[in-house]
């Protein structure tokens, strides 16, 4: 069933002020809606005007073969696997995370860890999408989203996900994630894993600083 | 579940992050393939147990005790007739870490009548779990006495457990 977890500040780009946005745990069929009625339109849109994979990376829409809502019903019914939304009026962002990652770095290798299958903003948030992108930071919440989950999970903040390329460098030097190369069985995509020490850093991080 | 951040944290880096937010999962066509370093296998990796797999795997043992009480038999006499090695058998019975062999899973759920598919599950050795399966499991071990014999409820606890997982096999 969807819970509410709590209310967060999202950025306004338009307004240049900070609006209230709710995180969930758990989609419910407001989020399928907003996904098939205001995501898939531009997804697949956008898809349509792009031919190489390259293209795709610089347009941002890698993730328009993704199916959340085929994919978030089947998570309900699983166990190991939680899904999560973050809303302001319409659906913001969505997330699919697995609870039974396993460690692939030396420091932590075989351990548990949440494993961030799926993580997206809306089209109109994705500033090579759209000329006037509307919320910033949905990215920034949905991490911190699964860190919190892996806290709470015992997993001490551990993270492990395949990057889009675009979103590498800031996994890489943003969150301080480690960049453990190419995997070679994901299509070509850098797994990258985030331990418990820089985990505890980053929900510390102060703005700007390297972690 | 507790979010463990604060609006504060979150305002200041967002204010400060001047690159678009991050996303992950599987890219559409692959991506270009450069000259990087390539992840380690992790096939020779022995992952830790996950908590859910250790209590299915509890729950696996306390079904099969009971199923062996109520038939009044042995662990040796129940390793004879459904023709499975004594040993493995009290693994499966008492250690929840023991993986056990296709073959045995497979053998039980022959002697006893319960759904493969199930007692798969229960012995962790399948990736995917029901979050149904998962739920009656524990409940199921939660509330059993590790007694050497059956009472009448108990019979009829277990029966109704052992009916719940043909039902929800063929579902």
């Amino acid at each position: 069933m969807k819970e509410l977890l709590d209310q967060v500040d999202l950025y306004n780009r338009g307004s240049k002020a900070y609006d209230k946005a709710e995180v969930y745990k758990e989609l419910d069929q407001k989020n399928f809606d907003d996904f098939e009625r205001l995501w898939k339109p531009m997804l697949a849109k956008r898809r349509a005007e792009v031919h190489t994979a390259a293209e795709a990376a610089d347009a941002n829409v890698q993730d328009a073969h993704w199916d959340w809502v085929g994919k978030a019903k089947i998570a309900a019914s699983k166990l190991g696997q939680e899904t999560f939304a973050v809303e302001c009026g319409e659906t913001q962002g969505l997330m699919l995370v697995d609870l039974n990652g396993f460690g692939r770095l030396d420091a932590q290798k075989g351990r548990e860890l949440i494993y961030v299958e799926l993580l997206a903003t809306a089209p109109w948030n994705r500033r090579k999408f759209v000329v006037s992108p509307r919320y910033k930071g949905v990215g920034w919440i949905l991490i911190a989203t699964a860190i919190s989950l892996s806290i709470d999970s015992g997993f001490h903040g551990r993270l492990g996900l395949h990057s889009l390329p675009q979103s590498e460098s800031w996994y890489r030097g943003i969150a301080g994630f480690t960049d453990m190369g190419l995997d070679a069985s994901k299509k070509g995509m850098h797994y990258f894993e985030l331990t418990h020490e820089v985990a505890d850093s980053f929900l510390r991080k102060k703005a700007g600083a390297q972690l | 579940m507790k979010l463990h951040f604060t609006n504060d944290w979150l305002r200041q880096n967002i204010a400060a992050d001047p690159g678009e937010d991050p996303e992950a999962g599987p890219a559409i066509d692959g991506v270009p393939e450069v000259a990087r370093l390539t992840v380690q296998p992790t096939d020779n990796v022995a992952p830790a147990e996950s908590r859910a797999r250790v209590q299915l795997r509890i729950g696996l043992g306390v079904l099969v005790r009971k199923l062996r009480i109520r038939d009044g038999l042995s662990v040796a006499q129940l390793a004879e007739r459904a023709n499975v090695a004594e040993d493995e058998l009290r693994q499966v019975e008492h250690d929840p870490h023991y993986t056990a062999r296709p073959r045995l899973i497979h053998q039980l759920s022959e002697y006893f009548s319960v759904p493969l598919v199930m007692l798969s599950q229960m012995a962790g050795a399948t990736h995917d779990i029901d979050r149904f399966l998962y739920n009656k499991v524990v409940k199921y071990a939660a509330h059993s006495d590790d007694v050497g014999t059956l009472s009448s409820e108990e019979r009829t606890v277990l029966d109704a457990f052992v009916a719940t997982l043909n039902e929800r096999a063929k579902a």
